[in-house]
């Protein structure tokens, strides 16, 4: 899901200022390509099976109902033996007041626009198919099926969107089994990640699903949380789905087969490698289609949203390329973007293997990135939840926050310093605002938590996409490019087509980029760690010779006042670093003569003086003039003049402010 | 001293150059409170920054975004300070927008412009009537305002149930452009309206009738005559932008050069709603 705080400041800043000011040196600048390196381990290309869905659907759009049935094949890949299963029924989290999704008090972000219409899933065939000589075969489940939480007298009680069934027998570590399933839907009103609008359905969490056994044989099964994404093993999903002939589909996976069959059509569509299977279908869909190196790019999107559709291709063409060279090939043939029409905005901004979905208005904005922002931020989650699959419900970091990061990279190679706002002269990047989204929320909660846990979507949105995306950018800053590459390369090489944990990055950072960094990181993700650099003091007098009462040659001489010479100052700049984060940083020195000298400091004290010695007054100091952490909670004290010297005002700002509010005196005088 | 009528076809801005000036004086003086505050603001923590407030203006915008978040708390007393000074922008302004018009309208004996002191009594004499035309014009245009972006809002919502949101946000967008036309015509009688209370002294009402008369004589020209000096008045605007973007501006001379050219697109915009005012008198006759 995205996030973007762009069009806040978009509509703040810029009727602020007009002219922009010459080049500065910026952090802005693309980062390099990463080198290749021989030893690398090459990417994997396949993951290991584990739940293979083959199911068909029909679906009655003017019910909004679903008829499902199919087959579900498991693997037992874990280390002991199961004698239950979790299924993960997540439209009944629009069934009723009961459900945990909307009995959470979660304001904010997302999730939160009026169910008009609720949903449900009904599951009306579960049962076990075996051998022939399997006494178990054809045990019908259903019986079994308990909603744990729904009996709880606590807290989720009544919610029936995660239930189990006991096995007959119990499957052994390494065997498989297959059910047969059937069940229907009423979809909701377009919440969230799945519903209608009117005759455009989005289908997502459309079928049971198993939740993921982990290797030691545990489950880990989730209701539907209101911030919460998903969690599951891989396998090949082999979908059949029957809609109007009138209407487009757009679904995960290729198209293999296609027919019309009295009035209705019938697509199917097949993906291996993936944990997860959406679709869309609208009898309003306009297409576009292109090729971006062997992947097939299809946009759905409204009539009248072409140039959205554009500009999000354009996204594309440039991403995926991008992405494929720091994490890895993209290892799917097609790609599907599904814009949504504007009453189904809350489809929009969504990732599902090889489909994600979008937004935007239809006459687009001028000065935002956003369209593009959400595009690529979405694209990116086919590598950060799609292909590198961990707990977005447990550590929704390491696929939102790291995605964010990942995202903030692509648009600044994209559209340098204005990679989030771009126009009448005032450039936002994308990295800008997670650094000043996540600092504001620093204190709140920390990063690294479950979904769940915040209580608020702002607190959910700020801590784990924004500042988890400055958290990375500022180790990228700070340690440099080629460890970030090197982080980030075995982080992605190795998780390809895993479960990884936090602990699996924070180790990967260690390699790649030293434990210095590594120990930076889980400060940061697991303690609300915070840090602020602050110009405490500047000052410089002329050097004079020591005065006061000296014994020389047995006698004691009174040394006064020498005059000072010229051109010989000395003094001193006191730097403080407040906060529980260190980062090594430099200390520019402003001379009065205009020089400037940088010191570095590895910023592990609480303070440092810094001595000066030099032919000029000392005017003010910088601490990390290069604004390279981007943690920094407080910039306005990231500088200092001394008290003798001359402060230089805002005359920017008075001149701009005034201008602009000469435009508007004008626009309501008489 | 004794003033003159100017016969109305006599009548043009670019004859009242200081006029003109003393306008752009009034609203540079206005818009200066604000720059002021703003410019306070800024000085409180960037004026210790070695190199002033330069960082705010730097690519990426990270040390504005951080200054703005840190600046927060000054947010509510700002904008209690803009909307003072946009009232009064309004209110007061009757007064220098009516010696406008009196100068404008009126000559010395021997044929100068009148005094600055002679326009503003004549402004002063004018406002009660000049205060009471321009509430009922801002209310009207209120209203037309209000209902319009009501109807707007109306349709686009219906047709978003039909998903067909371009088709509703285009005709939401006509509907909202014909309130602002029809609130555009309403200003345009107002100014016609207190264009007549300074150039002949009359009351609310008789004004209010006379402007209404006029306009609708020939109620597009005047429309079109107004619309097109609106309109190219944001034309040096747009060029400013442009041209901003090359000078720079941040600080020393460039700055200069960047202040001294934004006043000049303020004046050429004085310039132009002069030039309207002068119409308005004109349309009134003699």
């Amino acid at each position: 899901m995205p996030r973007s705080h762009a069009p806040f400041f978009a509509a703040f800043a810029l009727p602020a200022f007009l002219a922009l000011p010459d080049a500065l040196p910026t952090p802005e600048t693309p980062s390099p390509a990463p080198e290749p390196t021989a030893a690398a381990q090459p990417f994997r290309s396949h993951a290991d099976d584990v739940a293979d869905y083959t199911l068909r659907a029909r679906l009655d759009p003017e019910k909004h109902t679903l008829h499902g049935e199919g087959t579900i094949r498991f693997r037992n890949a874990s280390s002991g033996a199961v004698h239950e299963l979790w299924l993960h029924l997540y439209l009944n989290a629009f069934k009723n007041e009961r459900s945990t999704f909307l009995r959470e008090p979660v304001a904010g972000f997302r999730g939160s626009a009026p169910l008009a219409d609720w949903g449900t899933i009904d599951l009306t065939t579960l049962s076990l198919r075996g051998d022939a000589g399997d006494s178990a075969s054809g045990t019908d489940l259903l019986p079994t099926l308990d909603r744990p939480s729904a009996a709880d007298t606590g807290e989720g009680a009544g919610d029936e969107t995660d239930v189990k069934v006991a096995l007959p027998r119990e499957v052994r570590s390494g065997e498989t089994i297959t059910l047969d399933v059937a069940w229907d839907d009423k979809l909701p009103s377009i919440v969230e990640r799945t519903g209608y609008a009117g005759s455009f359905h989005f289908v997502g969490q459309w079928f049971p699903k198993l939740a993921r056994l982990e290797p030691d044989g545990t489950w880990a099964h989730f209701p539907f949380h209101h911030l919460a994404e998903f969690y599951a093993d891989f396998g090949t999903y082999d979908v059949t789905l029957d809609v109007p002939a009138s209407f487009t589909i757009g679904a995960t996976g290729p198209l293999v087969e296609s027919r019309r069959d009295g009035g209705r059509l019938v697509e199917r569509h097949v993906q291996a490698d993936v944990h997860d299977f959406a679709w869309t279908a609208w009898d309003g869909f306009r297409t576009r289609e292109e090729r971006v190196g062997d992947v097939r790019v299809r946009v759905l999107f409204p009539e009248g949203y072409e140039a959205d559709a554009l500009r999000e291709l354009d996204a594309v063409r440039f991403a995926l390329p991008y992405f494929a060279r720091r994490y890895g090939p993209y290892p799917y043939a097609e790609l599907t973007v599904v814009h949504p029409p504007e009453a189904a905005s809350e489809a929009g901004g969504m990732e599902y293997p090889t489909l994600i979905t979008t937004g935007g208005a239809w006459h687009g904005t001028p000065f935002s990135k956003l369209i593009e922002l959400v595009t690529v931020h979405e694209l990116g989650h086919q590598y950060f939840y799609g292909l590198l699959a961990s707990n977005e419900v447990l550590w929704p970091f390491l696929d939102e926050g790291i995605n964010s990061y990942a995202e903030a990279d692509v648009l600044r190679a994209m559209f340098g310093a204005g990679s989030a706002v771009s126009g009448l002269g005032l450039t936002v990047s994308d990295s800008a605002i997670q650094a000043v989204f996540g600092n504001a929320a620093e204190h709140d909660d920390p990063i690294a938590q479950p979904a769940y846990a915040f209580e608020t979507g702002g607190r959910y949105s700020s801590l784990v996409y924004e500042r988890t995306g400055a958290v990375l950018e500022t180790l990228r800053r700070v340690y440099g490019q080629a460890g970030m590459d090197r982080a980030m390369s075995e982080y992605t090489r190795a998780f390809r087509f895993e479960h990884p944990g936090p602990e699996d990055l924070i180790a990967c950072f260690a390699q790649g980029m030293g434990g210095e960094a590594a120990a930076m990181l889980r400060r940061a993700l697991f303690e609300k760690a915070w840090v602020d650099y602050a110009v405490v003091e500047v000052a410089s007098h002329p050097h004079t010779a020591p005065r006061g009462l000296f014994d020389r040659d047995g006698r004691r001489e009174t040394v006064a006042a020498a005059p000072a010479k010229g051109g010989d100052y000395e003094g001193s700049v006191l730097v403080e670093r407040r906060g529980t984060l260190s980062f090594p940083v430099e200390i520019e020195l402003v001379l009065e003569d205009g020089h400037r000298e940088r010191v570095p400091w590895d910023g592990v004290g609480g303070s440092i003086r810094v001595p000066y010695r030099g032919p000029s007054r000392l005017r003010g100091a910088i601490v990390d003039p290069d604004r390279a952490v981007l943690l920094d909670d407080d910039l306005t004290n990231n500088h200092g003049t001394a008290a003798d010297a001359e402060r230089r005002g805002a005359d920017l700002v008075l001149e701009r402010a005034t201008y602009w509010a000469e435009l508007v005196v004008q626009a309501v005088a008489p | 001293m004794t003033l003159r009528r100017l016969p109305s076809g006599t009548i043009r801005a670019r004859r009242r150059p200081r006029a003109i000036a003393l306008l752009w004086l009034w609203e540079l003086a206005l818009a200066l409170v604000l720059g002021t505050s703003f410019a306070s603001l800024a000085r409180e923590t960037y004026g210790r920054h070695p190199d002033g407030d330069t960082p705010l203006f730097a690519p990426g915008g990270l040390a504005l975004l951080d200054f703005l978040r840190h600046s927060l708390p000054a947010r509510g007393p700002l904008l209690c300070e803009v909307l003072a000074v946009l009232a009064a922008a309004h209110l007061l302004g009757l007064v220098p927008s009516a010696a406008v018009f009196a100068e404008l309208a009126f000559e010395t004996p021997t044929r100068k412009a009148p005094p600055p002191r002679d326009a503003i009594g004549h402004a002063i004499a004018a406002l009660p009537a000049s205060f009471a035309l321009s509430m009922v014009g801002l209310a009207l245009q209120g209203v037309v305002v209000v209902l319009g972006g009501f109807f707007a809002g109306s349709v686009s919502t219906s047709f978003g149930f039909s998903l067909r949101t371009r088709d509703g946000n285009l005709i939401a967008a006509a509907i909202a452009l014909a309130s602002v036309a029809v609130a555009l015509v309403v200003g345009v009688a107002v100014d016609l309206a207190r264009a007549e209370v300074v150039r002949h002294e009359t009351s609310a009402v008789e004004a209010a009738q006379k402007g209404l008369e006029r306009f609708l004589l020939r109620p597009v020209a005047v429309t079109w005559s107004y619309t097109w000096r609106s309109a190219s008045s944001w034309v040096p605007v747009g060029l400013g932008a442009l041209l901003a973007t090359r000078i720079g501006g941040r600080g020393g001379a460039s700055l200069l050069v960047l202040a001294a050219f934004h006043q000049v697109v303020v004046l050429v915009r004085v310039a132009i709603r002069a030039s309207w005012m002068a119409r308005a008198l004109r349309a009134l006759g003699d």
